[in-house]
């Protein structure tokens, strides 16, 4: 199932690479999008369909509602943060240990109080001005999180 | 950047998604901080630093300031360790650290963050569940599972001192505890290369 991830990852870069445009504006409407759909999809359906519904007539079809609602998601927002941080890079062929880090992330960022993670993903997150609002602890190294462990 | 569109602060906390009180502290470590830590305990060279993390973990651990939770990542990662002999030793920094409490699934979390966010739709009322912790004491509790030992002996204890006699483990104060924590490490280090059974289904470690 990673693997099966990790190349739909793989074969959106090939998309983006057809349409590159949207590697420079819309990217994170596009991560957004597709996180919607395949990560979500099931579970927002069914439960749009409960109340006989879907999520495009519950926000009215209006694009900057959608984005609140995927946005306002934290391990959604951790999610769609580093993979379109990833598919930026044209050059970043994706593994499924992208897929392990992102599942990982996208928990322990909003939900613990620190976080110490590889260098590259790590230099992400914090310079995501989004993800600000966990106020989350990422040290650089770890005499960092000692130093952070002994003040507690 | 790669968005044009300013994100607001506005994020939804699952309201049904129990988060633990602080103290203790929550710290994820990724696995690469696992083995570094576990290098540094057994006496091996680690990276720079973890020798200094690793007593400050520990005495923040013990001290009830810290804990350093597991996820579905560390058990999948742990797999890909073939010399059964270090993942041991990974798995008893990881004991020691995390007290084999898990991280819910990201599955669970993502079903109750959009429940959070549709409620947030005017119009929309999705009726509130038991609110299900963040945090579980067991591996299958980051597989959406309750996971623990659960007997129906009218004596749990004395059932537990017994399996734990006849498998060579001081039961300790606590044998049904005790036998919780073995099975959490089997569990999380998985067997070793000699296991009968293992070994029966085919699987061949020189290979």
């Amino acid at each position: 199932m990673l693997d099966g991830r990790a190349r739909q990852e793989q074969a959106l870069v090939e998309e983006l690479d057809k349409e590159p445009r949207f590697r420079q504006g819309r990217l994170r409407d596009v991560v957004n999008a597709r996180e919607l759909n395949i990560e979500l999809g099931d579970v927002v359906t069914r439960a749009a369909m409960a109340m006989n519904t879907s999520i495009g007539q519950l926000v009215d079809h209006d694009r900057t509602r959608l984005r609140a609602f995927t946005d306002c998601m934290p391990s959604t927002r951790v999610a769609v943060t580093l993979k379109a941080a990833y598919h930026k890079n044209n050059q970043h062929t994706w593994t499924t240990n992208d897929i392990h880090d992102i599942d990982a992330l996208s928990i322990a960022v909003p939900y613990c109080d620190a976080v110490l993670t590889d260098k590259a993903a790590r230099n992400q997150l914090v310079s995501s001005p989004e993800l600000d609002v966990f106020n989350t602890f990422m040290p650089r190294k770890p005499e960092q999180l000692a130093q952070w462990l002994d003040e507690l | 950047m790669a968005t044009t569109y300013q994100l607001s602060n506005d994020v939804i906390w699952p309201s049904d998604l129990q988060l633990p009180t602080r103290p203790p502290a929550l710290v994820y470590l990724d696995m690469l901080g696992f083995i570094n830590l576990a290098e540094v305990a057994v006496g091996r060279n680690a990276a720079t630093g973890y020798d200094v993390l690793l007593p400050a973990a520990r005495r923040a651990r013990t001290e009830g300031r810290a804990l350093f939770p597991l996820s579905t990542t560390h058990v999948i990662e742990l797999m890909d360790i073939a010399d059964p002999q270090r993942r041991r030793e990974r798995v008893a920094i990881m004991e020691e650290l995390s007290g084999f409490h898990y991280l819910v699934g990201r599955p669970e979390i993502q079903q109750l963050e959009v429940e959070a966010a549709l409620n947030s739709i005017p119009g929309v009322n999705i009726a509130p569940q038991d609110p299900i912790p963040l945090i579980g004491p067991s591996l299958l509790w980051a597989f959406g599972r309750q996971g623990g030992l659960v007997t129906n002996a009218p004596d749990p204890d004395a059932l537990a001192t017994h399996i734990c006699e006849e498998m060579g483990i001081d039961p300790g104060a606590e044998p049904m505890a005790t036998l919780n924590r073995w099975a959490e490490r089997e569990l999380l280090a998985g067997p070793d290369d000699e296991d009968p059974d293992v070994r029966a289904s085919g699987f061949d470690p020189q290979r």
